[in-house]
């Protein structure tokens, strides 16, 4: 009953794929993955500013990126995991159902999205920017993006504080005059930061709720 | 009144009542999913839930196994095909009524 009041979905898909969001997101460990990986993918920005062209730097940047997406893509399996591990008394078991057109498209999506934001970003270092875009509406229009896809996506309260915060540090770095590489890895450590902080204050208090077998 | 809203009187009350139908929109989205888990995604209590767990599986609309993970004991529900017929119904009563 509270999860029809909650979601305001009356079409039962709609209210499954709500109420299976929410549980998804109740222990924060997707956040805790999220976190670490925009860590991640920080590091490729900070390789990328800091280091001279070098092998090391070559491989530092190629290793990062590697883990990033291997992490990316892997997440649904680890994630499960790891519950099925520690937390199968707590969350519970589920066994969702296999939809492979569904997750090619997702991450078809998100390479083309991550491809495009490269060339972009290129576009706006070289100075051939090819719309009126300037590097500092890059970053309004990452923070904001990214702020709005978190309470969307989250579907729990604590996301539209994280989205908040994600969109408020786009927009303030937007401001600052250090070079897009830099500013990226900053926005992406500050996001990162305030995922794990979230994800690991929502898995503190979800680890001690009672487990009791009442069926 | 409409023919289109008389047939909401026909509706299928087993799953019009709002915690069923609930319960049975989520092991639609799912291939199977355990008690612990139907009671974090819905919200009810466990005793409410069990109670109309018990009525979908006397209607035949749900499937219950007892089963164990390890040490951890399962009570592993899924949807039968008479009650994913049933909630298509429900759904196409109710679409074209409202």
């Amino acid at each position: 009953m509270n999860a029809i009041i909650r979601s305001g979905n009356v079409d039962p898909q709609a209210m499954a794929c709500d109420m299976i969001q929410r549980v998804h997101n109740r222990d924060g460990l997707p956040e805790l993955y999220v976190g670490v990986n925009l860590l991640i993918f920080s590091a490729v920005n900070w390789f990328n500013g800091l280091m001279a062209i070098s092998v090391e730097r070559i491989v530092l940047v190629f290793g990062a990126m590697i883990a990033g997406i291997v992490m990316s893509i892997g997440s649904g399996w680890a994630i499960k995991r790891i519950r099925s591990r520690y937390l199968v008394a707590r969350i519970g078991y589920v066994a969702v159902k296999a939809n492979r057109s569904r997750r090619w498209l997702v991450i078809g999506l998100a390479f083309a999205v991550a491809v495009a934001s490269v060339v972009m970003m290129r576009f706006v270092v070289m100075g051939k920017v090819p719309f009126a875009v300037s590097d500092r509406w890059l970053m309004v229009v990452l923070g904001v993006a990214l702020g709005l896809f978190q309470p969307i996506v989250g579907k729990q309260l604590r996301f539209y504080f994280t989205g908040a915060l994600t969109a408020a540090t786009g927009i303030a770095l937007s401001f600052s005059n250090l070079s897009l590489d830099f500013r990226i890895a900053i926005f992406f450590d500050l996001v990162g930061i305030v995922a794990l902080v979230s994800g690991g204050v929502a898995l503190y208090r979800f680890l001690p709720e009672p487990v009791d077998a009442g069926e | 009144m409409s023919a289109q809203i008389q047939r909401l009187s026909g509706v299928d009350r087993m799953i019009h009542e709002p915690a069923r139908l609930m319960i049975v929109a989520l092991l639609a989205a799912v291939d199977e999913a355990d008690f612990q888990y139907l009671h974090q995604a819905t919200g009810l209590t466990k005793g409410n839930l069990s109670v109309h767990l018990s009525k979908l599986e006397e209607a035949g609309y749900v499937a219950i196994e007892k089963t164990f993970r390890g040490k951890y004991p399962l009570t592993i529900c899924h949807l039968t095909e008479l009650g994913a017929k049933a909630l298509e119904d429900y759904r196409a009563v109710m679409k074209a009524a409202l």
